[in-house]
């Protein structure tokens, strides 16, 4: 048990040293330059095989000693508005009101100088020595009178918090039909065309689009790593044919990095759905983490010579993002930059924003100019910190599944969106 | 006595009305006739607001609801982007000065709010490094508003002969950013309020009101890059960068390192760079629509209510529930569901598919879904322009 928990560790640290070496020297290749990309895709692919064989042992042998540490996507805090809808709290509603009056009233009530209900009165400060029978008596006539008065006002609170769950059950059903309705109207039908006359109004679209997509427990309806995947490769199809040409897809565990090679297949299968088989758009899927890219289908021993035929020249790229594109990027070229500086190949004053900046640039990408998020209330999940700066947002109020009414609504938002920076 | 009556009876809605009022002149243009209307509104409005008796009873009235609201869950740590100043002037036909004014009156009435129902931190965007490109005349209205207008505020915090320093005693002043933008007598104005308000004893309950003044994210996350290199080549082996690390060197962080809620006013879905560390993880957000001078009283209590039930949902489900209640509840839920399911039936994924298909056999006669169109045959997108990188 030890030994495969170091082997992890170990892994680990290669991945991050590999990555913070490369920060001064990757360079940012665009896709259409690289030469032989089939053949690297060959070797990441033996690459990509090897680390899900780890996986899988280590989740044999290690699934109880890691789970209790490592945050994912389903044990992590969300922002409270984020529920799940496991117990009856996410759309609040007439049965459950007894459980938020109790829950309400039998709160402890916190002592907080910030609040007007100061308790300020002690027993021993004001008297000296000897205590008197009417300050106690006093103080115990306060008390009570506190109490009372505490009850009362929780009362009221709950009270709020009842009507405010009968608002709440009306605006959840008032969202929900109000996306249904939004559904009706915005229908892609699985083709381009109906997309790109959609679009084609709009006076500009995002240069580079980034979604946010949720996974699910397999129970659900798109549950699962198979939903997940489903649902992104509907976006690429989306984006392509609405004529964008960088989409980021951002999902907090990573588990789309996990398995390249079936999320190819699967934006394949879903890109065949929309543009037919004989005229597959290419795509190129791009990981910066560990800086690959994947062009089109991964070879199989059939179809490798016409593999090699395809040229580079492709519509749309993806690019996959994870956590470790967040926090732990930053971390690690703050460490290489220390390591640079240390060897004397940088000097200190040489660190400036800009230079920051370009490396961030380098190692995860250029900023998007829209995020979309596919759940009922905004939650970033630890999207890279430094590529949200001027990033128009958008979400669905209630809306849990990844949807073409989101998209197109997003995208008349920005197009309709002014930034001006500081005037 | 439980209650402090002279907290309950501080009559905060007539100052800041009566001040408002005042800072608003009535103009009279036939040209813009909306304009002048929003103006007369607004004026008759501060205007009632800070009459004796409608003022005394809004006021008691506002702190009860306030107090009713601190028995719920509050956010430790709550953040403004305040936007919408400039708009707000030239909706009811005033010079941008008078915006900016409004809107530090506004902070003010905030500050209360925020303070009675026990927030700890409240951290506000008062003034980007990006907004140096703004003309310097606006420029040197700004610092000359903001350091008057916190000077006149540690009055209030530090000296009982002021007036208003019932609710305003206690309250810390810090001033977060990147300073080396100051002037040096900026910087010493800004040293001599943060030291007066700076508070003796450490204790755990203090409100403190952070001024984000010229601060951008970047530029924090940046200042925490550099000082973790300059820390580990002066110690040599013994410093670690960690994620923590470059957490305690952000600006914010000498006080606070995360941000439970942030408001951000008049409409725009988007960060321009603030407090992007602090909350990218798991907080909330609200976007609220209007301007930040109209940001009042109801506004915040909505707010806050709507995030406090939430958040008190959320607390219940962790710690309250044993497993024999789960069970039961979850019994509940689905009868509950199949209640709820009544409403939303005629919504539900057959019916809609029901509905839906003859609209895609409709759309399909229009649009002939033609396989021989590739990609390049469609028509041309509208153009790709980037709002992030023109910046």
């Amino acid at each position: 048990m030890n030994s495969t928990k170091e082997f992890k560790v170990d892994i680990k640290t290669e991945n991050g040293d590999s990555n913070s070496l490369s920060v001064s020297s990757r360079s940012n290749t665009p896709v259409s330059d690289l030469d032989d990309g089939n053949k690297e895709s060959v070797c990441e692919v033996k690459n990509l095989n090897d680390s899900n064989g780890f996986k899988n042992l280590a989740d044999e042998h290690l699934s109880a000693a890691f789970t209790s540490p490592r945050v994912t996507s389903l044990t992590r805090d969300r922002p409270p508005e984020n529920l799940r809808p496991d117990i009856g709290a996410a759309v609040p509603s007439f049965s459950n009101m007894s459980y938020i009056a109790k829950n309400t009233i039998s709160k402890k009530t916190k002592k907080s100088t910030n609040s007007i209900c100061e308790d300020s009165f002690d027993y021993e400060t004001d008297v000296d020595g000897t205590r008197k029978i009417s300050r106690y008596i006093f103080l115990e006539i306060h008390r009570i009178l506190r109490a009372i008065f505490d009850v009362i006002l929780k009362c009221i609170l709950a009270f709020f918090y009842c009507f405010f769950a009968i608002l709440r059950f009306f605006e959840y059903n008032y969202n929900s039909m109000k996306l249904k309705f939004y559904s009706l109207i915005y229908n892609p039908s699985n083709s381009p065309q109906l997309i790109r006359s959609d679009v084609s109004s709009l006076s500009k679209i995002p240069k580079i689009l980034a979604a946010i997509v949720d996974y699910k427990s397999e129970e659900e309806v798109g549950g699962g790593v198979l939903g997940l995947m489903e649902n992104s490769s509907d976006i690429v199809a989306w984006s392509l044919s609405a004529g964008i040409k960088h989409l980021y897809l951002y999902d907090h565990d990573g588990l789309l990095k996990n398995d390249v090679g079936l999320l190819r297949r699967i934006i394949y299968n879903n890109l065949r759905k929309y543009f037919g088989p004989a005229k597959v758009p290419k795509f190129a899927v791009r990981i910066p983490h560990t800086n690959q890219i994947f062009y089109n289908l991964p070879p199989t021993p059939i179809s490798l010579e016409y593999v090699e035929k395809a040229d580079k020249k492709i519509s749309i790229e993806v690019i996959l993002l994870s956590k470790v594109d967040g926090r732990e990027t930053i971390v690690d070229l703050t460490k290489s930059m220390a390591e640079l500086c240390k060897q004397g190949l940088l000097d200190e004053k040489d660190i400036t924003q800009d230079l920051v900046d370009k490396e961030l640039r380098k190692l995860v990408g250029e900023e998007p100019d829209l995020l979309l998020y596919f759940g009922p209330n905004l939650d970033l999940q630890g999207f890279p910190p430094w590529h949200i700066r001027l990033t128009e947002l958008f979400w669905e109020h209630d809306n849990n599944d990844v949807s073409y009414t989101v998209f197109i609504r997003g995208l008349k938002e920005y197009a309709g969106s002014k930034v001006n920076v500081g005037k | 006595m439980p209650l402090e009556y002279k907290y309950l009876l501080y009559n905060h809605s007539k100052s800041i009305n009566e001040a408002k009022y005042n800072n608003i002149d009535y103009v009279f243009d036939i040209k813009n006739p909306y304009a002048t209307l929003t103006n007369a509104a607004h004026k008759t409005c501060y205007f009632v607001f800070s009459l004796h008796v409608i003022s005394n009873l809004i006021s008691l009235f506002q702190t009860i609801c306030l107090m009713i609201l601190s028995y719920g869950s509050i956010p430790k740590h709550l953040s403004f982007i305040m936007d919408g100043n400039r708009r707000f002037a030239k909706s009811i036909n005033q010079p941008l000065k008078k915006g900016h004014e409004l809107g530090s009156l506004t902070l003010l009435q905030i500050l209360f709010f925020a303070k009675t129902i026990g927030v700890n931190h409240l951290s506000v965007y008062a003034f980007s490094i990006e907004n140096f490109n703004r003309s310097k005349n606006e420029v040197d209205i700004l610092m000359a508003l903001l350091v008057e207008k916190l000077s006149e505020l540690s009055q209030k915090c530090t000296n009982s002969t002021v007036a208003d320093n019932i609710i305003f005693k206690g309250i810390q002043i810090k001033i977060v950013g990147d300073l080396s933008y100051l002037n040096d007598n900026m910087n010493q104005k800004i040293k001599e309020i943060e030291s007066l308000t700076a508070l003796k004893e450490k204790s755990l309950d203090v409100f403190t009101l952070y001024i984000c003044c010229p601060y951008t994210s970047r530029n924090e996350i940046y200042h925490a890059v550099k000082k973790n290199v300059n820390l580990k080549l002066s110690d040599n082996y013994d410093y670690e960068i960690s994620e923590n690390s470059l957490e305690n060197q952000m600006f914010l962080s000498h006080y606070t390192n995360n941000c439970e809620l942030i408001i951000r006013t008049s409409g725009a879905r988007r960060y321009s760079d603030y407090l992007m560390w602090q909350t990218h993880m798991n907080s909330s957000f609200i976007f609220s629509k209007t301007l930040w001078p109209d940001y009042g009283f109801h506004h915040f209590f909505i707010d806050l209510f709507k995030w406090g039930f939430y958040q008190s949902l959320c607390i219940w489900k962790k710690t309250n529930i044993s497993r024999k209640q789960l069970s039961k509840w979850s019994i509940k839920n689905e009868f509950l569901a199949k209640k709820e399911s009544c409403v939303s039936y005629f919504l539900s994924n057959t019916t809609v598919n029901r509905m839906v298909h003859p609209t895609l056999r409709v759309s399909r006669i229009f649009i002939k879904r033609n396989f021989k169109k590739s990609i390049d045959d469609l028509p041309k997108p509208p153009p790709a322009i980037s709002i992030t990188q023109r910046n």
